[in-house]
């Protein structure tokens, strides 16, 4: 709609964290624990994360088509950036480091997949 | 009467208690053979009675007594080997040497044999029905041993190793999923339980299980609120 502001999550520093992660390869698919790994941030804060980016339609994700009782565990829940998240959240995140860079802090290098 | 069904039932319900590690499995299957080689040992004594001139005669290979006989010492021997397997060689949990992967291949080999001598015998005996509920429950033996050497392979899919799963952990990703909105709990408790398996699988140990596990409660309401706030889904369900 022209002249709405489009709804987008608040650009914390752990949202940042994750979305740098993710965009360090915008089409591979994470589960959880990957995603905190990748991030450097504490299983505890990351599905709120998530569930926000979800929410906003910036991501998106399905569970694993691996059969349980094969793999020896219940199955993983994949998530991955939707094309227009991918987008917004490089908007997003190039403001954000203007915002931080007034600030006087640099914001943590995107990478480190395990 | 064949004890088949109850046989059967018996090692259906022990395999499928997840928690069963492979020495108790390889035990519940030592006690199923060793009581086929007991079911085998009385129709012999049956046949031998009914047919006195074709007794254990090891010099008249024909004899329908003689292949009755000779499965009840083969499954003997194999219940046996099952026992001392379990005992000495499996893992409680876990890897499996080459040493114990080549005793639990010919554990299946021996079932295998018994369950072609059983099907060889069946026409030619007096109670047919017998040996194919015996032949039966060998074929179902053979391929849970099969199977569990599978499983038991380094590197094989399913294959049980790293930690096991701390129960208070489990119960805490277990509330915290009960903390969120009703229609996103299920989701959620399978993730919280894939991601405790994931930590467990890599070693993590209990001191990490329960800290993810605390974690993941901790930050609950935080997760609700987020999952209560309007928003456009694009999951796939």
């Amino acid at each position: 709609m022209p002249g709405k502001k489009r709804a987008g999550p608040k650009m914390t520093i752990p949202v940042q964290l994750v979305l740098r992660a993710l965009l360090a390869e915008p089409t591979r698919e994470m589960y959880g624990l990957q995603v905190c790994q990748a991030a450097g941030l504490p299983s505890g804060t990351i599905h709120p994360i998530l569930a926000r980016l979800e929410g906003q339609g910036w991501l998106e994700s399905r569970w694993e088509d691996a059969v349980p009782q094969d793999e020896g565990r219940p199955r993983r829940r994949y998530y991955r950036l939707t094309e227009d998240g991918a987008e917004r959240a490089r908007i997003a995140l190039a403001q954000a480091t203007v915002s931080v860079t007034a600030l006087g802090l640099r914001p943590r290098p995107a990478g480190g997949l395990a | 009467m064949i004890t088949g069904e109850l046989i059967t039932n018996a090692v259906a319900a022990a395999s499928s208690v997840s928690r069963i590690g492979p020495r108790a499995h390889v035990r519940v299957l030592a006690l199923v053979v060793a009581e086929s080689a007991k079911e085998a040992r009385t129709l012999a004594d049956d046949e031998e009675a009914l047919a006195p001139g074709h007794g254990f005669n090891p010099s008249d290979p024909s004899s329908a007594a003689l292949d009755a006989r000779l499965l009840a010492v083969h499954l003997a021997r194999c219940a046996e080997d099952a026992r001392t397997l379990a005992d000495d060689v499996l893992p409680l949990d876990g890897d499996l040497d080459a040493a114990g992967l080549e005793r639990l291949q010919a554990l299946a080999d021996g079932l295998t044999a018994g369950r072609d001598l059983a099907l060889r015998i069946r026409d030619s005996y007096t109670d047919a029905a017998h040996y194919f509920a015996l032949a039966n429950d060998l074929t179902d033996a053979h391929a849970r041993t099969v199977a569990l050497a599978r499983a038991l392979l380094p590197g094989a899919p399913g294959r049980r190793s790293g930690k096991r799963q701390v129960r208070t952990a489990r119960r805490l990703v277990a509330a915290a999923a009960r903390m969120l909105p009703a229609g996103d709990r299920a989701r959620y408790a399978e993730e919280f339980r894939s991601e405790l398996a994931e930590i467990a699988l890599a070693g993590g140990g209990r001191a990490a299980q329960l800290g993810y596990a605390a974690r993941q409660l901790m930050s609950s309401v935080r997760l609700r609120a987020d999952l209560k706030a309007p928003r456009r889904r694009s999951a796939v369900p």
